[in-house]
C-alpha cells in the first residue's frame, strides 16, 4: 500500500474520525420522530411502523374511496409471482383478515398463466405456487397455460419464436395473450373483478411504450383505476399509485419472497425492444429527475377514455381506426386473432383490428413465408 | 441479401438508398418523387393554403428550413397553388451558431430568387441570447429563446403582410415533442402539438395571431436529411452552442433508438398524439 506512517499524518486521522462518525448520525423519521429506517419518494426518511402504515393506508383508500367491490362479490387476483402480485396478495389477505380494520368483503380467487412452455428449462413453479396459494394462503387457485385451447397450426411457442421477428412483437402477443386467458377465468369462476399489481413505475414505463406503439388512445384505460375494456370483467389496479421501490421496501421489512420469473425479455439487454428501452429510459429519467414517473402518471390521469364503442378483437380496446382501415382482410392473420385471442367459443364473421394491434401484426409473418426460410 | 431495385419503378434504374421511413430501397429519382408527393398530399388532404395567400417561410437556414423552401417553391409551380413566397429569418444572437447559418439564408434568397426579412432579438426585445444565457446561465435556455422566436415570428410576418407562416418542423420534432409534454405535465400543449395548423379561426385562443402550419409534419429527419443531400441544398448543419443541456436530448436519443428497432414508431407517436383526448374537468393553465 501507500508509504505513509498512518499514525502521523493528520488528514488521514482525520478522514477516518469522519467516517467513524457517520454511522453515529442517523435520520429521523418524518413523522414520529424516532429512527427512519426507509426513504420514501425523493428524501423523505420514515420509521419502519410508519411507513407500513403508510404504505397500506395508500393500498386501502384506493379501493375504498372509490367503492370499487361490491359485498360478496367474486374478484379474480392475477398473480404473476413477482414482487408487486406477491405483495398485493399478502395485502389483500391481511384486509380480508378477521380483525382487519374496514374488512375488505369479497371472494378472493387466484389465477396464474403458466408460461413454462415458452422456456426451454422447465422449473417447478406450479408447485411453488400451489403452495403458496392454496395451502399457504388458502384462496381456490386457477392455473392455466398459456397455451391453452390452441389448435395443432397454431403452437404458441412456435408461433413466437419462428414467425414473430422482433421482441416487441413478441412481448406485446404475450401480454395480450395474458390478458385473455385472465379475462377467460375470470368469466369461468364468475369473477367480475379482476386485480393486477401494475405498479406506478411499471405503468409509467407502459404508458411511454404503448405511445411508441401507436396505442396513445388506450393510455388512459391502461393507467385507470378501473378499467372496462371488457363488459363482463373489470380490471382493477389498486397499486397504480405506488412506486416499484416503495413495494420492494414492504417486501423487505416483511420477509415477503417473490418467485423468481424469468419471461421472453430476461438477459436480452436493455435495448432489445421498445418496452425495455422505455423502461431504461424511464428509470435513467428518474434517477435524475425524482418527479418523472409520477408526472408521467398525473398526466395519462388526465387523459379521457376513448369512447368508441367497437372494440378491437385483438386487445378489446376501442378501435381508434376507421371501419375500413380496421378491417383485416389477411385470411391467416384471422385465423390467428381467433385461435389466440378471442373469447372462447365465439365465431367471428369480420376482424377488426386497432392501429397498434395492426402494427404489430404486421410483424408476425404467415405460415408460408416462414416455411420457405 | 435482399434485391437492389427500387420498388417503385421496378427495377428500371437501380437502387441508391433505404427509404427511411418504409425501410425499402429506391433509386433517387423515384425517392424525390415519393418525398415531393407525400408533402403535396399533407398540404392537399389539410388544406393548408388557399390560392392568392403570402406565405412566410421560417427560414434559420437549417435542413429543415432548407428544404421546406425548396419543396414549397417547387410545388408552387408544379401544382399552382397559386402563392406568393418570402423568406423570414430570426437572428437570436448566437455567436458562431446564428451568424453563420445566417450567410446561408442569404444564400437562400438568391438561389430560390424569394424575398428575405432578418429580425434580431436585439433590436426587438433589447437582449441577445448571448447576453441571456451570460445573465441565467446554462440552464433552460430554450425555453426562453422559444418563446422570443415565436413572438419575433409573430412580428415579422405581420410586418410581411403575411397569410401564414409554414414552419419546418418534421415528424421527428413532433414525436419528441409529444413525449416530452408528457414527461413535463404539459397538458395544455399535449392538446395542440399535433395540430398541423394552429392559431387560426378554429382556434378560440388564438384568434389574433398569424396562423402557422407544419408542412413536413409526415417528413421524417433522415429523410429530409437524404433529400437535401443528394439535391445537393445548401444548409448549414451545426447545433446551437446552448442545446447539449437541453431535457429534449434524452428524448432525442430515445427516439434515434426506437427507430433503429422499428422505423415507424415515429409515425406511430404522432398517430398516439393525436388520439390523446384531455379530460374536460383537467386544470388547464389560464393565459392572463
Amino acid at each position: 500500500m501507500c508509504q505513509i506512517n498512518e499514525e502521523d499524518d493528520e488528514a488521514f486521522q482525520a478522514l477516518k474520525a469522519a467516517a467513524a462518525n457517520k454511522t453515529a448520525i442517523s435520520r429521523k423519521c418524518m413523522s414520529c420522530d424516532q429512527d427512519a429506517c426507509v426513504v420514501v419518494r425523493i428524501a423523505d426518511p420514515m420509521c419502519r411502523k410508519c411507513f407500513e402504515e403508510f404504505f397500506i393506508h395508500k393500498f386501502r383508500s384506493t379501493l375504498s374511496k372509490s367503492n370499487v367491490f361490491g359485498r360478496g362479490e367474486r374478484v379474480l387476483i392475477a398473480y404473476s409471482g413477482g414482487p408487486s402480485s406477491t405483495a398485493l396478495l399478502h395485502l389483500i389477505a391481511d384486509g380480508l383478515s378477521v380483525n382487519a380494520r374496514r374488512r375488505l368483503q369479497f371472494q378472493a380467487h387466484v389465477a396464474y398463466i403458466d408460461e413454462s412452455s415458452l422456456y426451454p428449462e422447465s422449473t417447478d413453479i406450479r408447485d411453488k405456487v400451489t403452495d403458496l396459494i392454496t395451502n399457504r394462503l388458502q384462496h381456490p387457485l386457477h392455473i392455466v397455460s398459456i397455451d391453452d385451447n390452441l389448435d395443432k397450426d397454431h403452437d404458441f411457442q412456435q408461433i413466437l419464436t419462428e414467425r414473430t421477428k422482433s421482441l416487441t412483437a413478441r412481448e406485446e402477443l404475450v401480454r395480450r395473450r395474458k390478458l385473455k386467458l385472465l379475462f377467460d377465468i375470470a368469466i369461468r369462476e364468475n369473477c367480475t373483478k379482476l386485480i393486477t399489481g401494475d405498479n406506478c413505475t411499471k405503468l409509467a414505463a407502459q404508458i411511454l411504450s404503448d405511445m411508441a406503439q401507436g396505442k396513445g388512445a388506450h393510455v388512459a384505460l391502461e393507467c385507470n383505476l378501473t378499467d372496462t375494456r371488457n363488459d363482463s370483467v373489470t380490471i382493477v389496479r389498486p397499486f397504480r399509485e405506488i412506486m416499484s421501490k416503495e413495494i420492494a421496501m414492504y417486501n423487505r421489512l416483511n420477509s415477503i419472497e417473490s418467485l423468481q420469473n424469468a419471461d421472453i425479455s430476461t438477459m436480452t439487454g436493455p435495448q432489445s425492444s421498445i418496452f425495455q428501452l422505455t423502461e431504461t429510459l424511464v428509470n435513467d429519467l428518474q434517477r435524475q429527475f425524482p418527479s418523472t414517473v409520477s408526472t408521467i402518471f398525473r398526466t395519462s390521469d388526465k387523459l379521457e377514455k376513448n369512447l368508441q364503442p367497437h372494440r378491437c378483437d385483438l386487445c378489446c380496446c376501442p378501435l381508434d381506426l376507421s371501419e375500413d382501415q380496421s378491417l383485416v382482410s389477411d385470411e391467416e392473420r384471422i385465423k390467428l386473432i381467433q385461435q389466440l385471442f378471442s373469447p372462447t367459443s365465439q365465431n367471428m364473421d369480420s376482424v377488426h383490428v386497432c392501429y397498434a394491434c395492426r402494427r404489430l401484426l404486421r410483424d408476425v409473418q404467415p405460415i408460408s413465408h416462414s416455411r420457405q426460410k | 441479401m435482399p434485391s437492389a431495385t427500387c420498388v417503385s419503378c421496378q427495377g428500371q434504374r437501380p437502387a441508391a438508398l433505404v427509404r427511411p421511413k418504409t425501410s425499402e430501397p429506391y433509386c433517387k429519382v423515384c425517392f424525390f418523387e415519393a418525398f415531393e408527393r407525400e408533402i403535396h398530399e399533407t398540404i392537399v388532404n389539410e388544406q393548408l393554403f388557399k390560392p392568392g395567400e403570402t406565405i412566410a417561410v421560417a427560414a434559420s437556414g437549417g435542413k429543415d428550413s432548407t428544404v421546406l423552401a425548396h419543396v414549397l417553391k417547387l410545388l408552387n409551380e408544379r401544382h399552382s397553388y397559386g402563392l406568393k413566397l418570402v423568406l423570414l429569418s430570426i437572428d437570436e444572437g448566437i455567436t458562431g451558431y446564428r451568424d453563420d447559418s445566417l450567410e446561408t439564408v442569404k444564400r437562400n434568397q438568391q438561389q430560390y430568387d424569394l424575398p428575405l426579412i432578418i429580425l434580431t432579438y436585439k433590436e426587438l426585445y433589447g437582449w441577445s441570447m448571448d447576453e441571456i444565457v451570460k445573465a441565467v446561465g446554462r440552464k433552460n435556455n430554450c425555453t426562453f429563446c422559444g418563446v422570443f422566436r415565436r413572438q419575433a415570428l409573430d412580428r415579422g410576418a405581420m410586418k410581411l403582410s403575411v397569410n401564414k407562416i409554414a414552419t419546418g418542423h418534421n415528424a421527428d420534432d413532433i414525436a419528441e415533442t409529444i413525449l416530452m409534454n408528457i414527461l413535463r405535465g404539459d397538458i395544455a400543449r399535449l392538446k395542440r402539438c399535433t395540430s398541423i395548423i394552429t392559431g387560426d379561426e378554429s382556434d378560440e385562443n388564438e384568434g389574433s395571431v398569424i396562423p402557422r402550419c407544419k408542412p413536413l409534419k409526415y417528413a421524417y429527419e433522415k429523410e429530409i436529411v437524404l433529400y437535401a443531400f443528394y439535391k445537393r441544398l445548401d444548409y448549414f448543419s451545426t447545433e446551437c452552442l446552448y442545446s447539449p443541456n437541453a431535457y429534449r436530448g434524452n428524448i432525442r436519443t430515445y427516439i434515434k433508438d426506437l427507430e433503429r428497432l422499428r422505423p415507424s414508431s415515429i409515425i406511430d407517436i404522432i398517430h398516439s398524439g393525436e388520439q390523446v383526448l384531455v379530460k374536460q374537468t383537467a386544470k388547464m393553465p389560464v393565459q392572463r
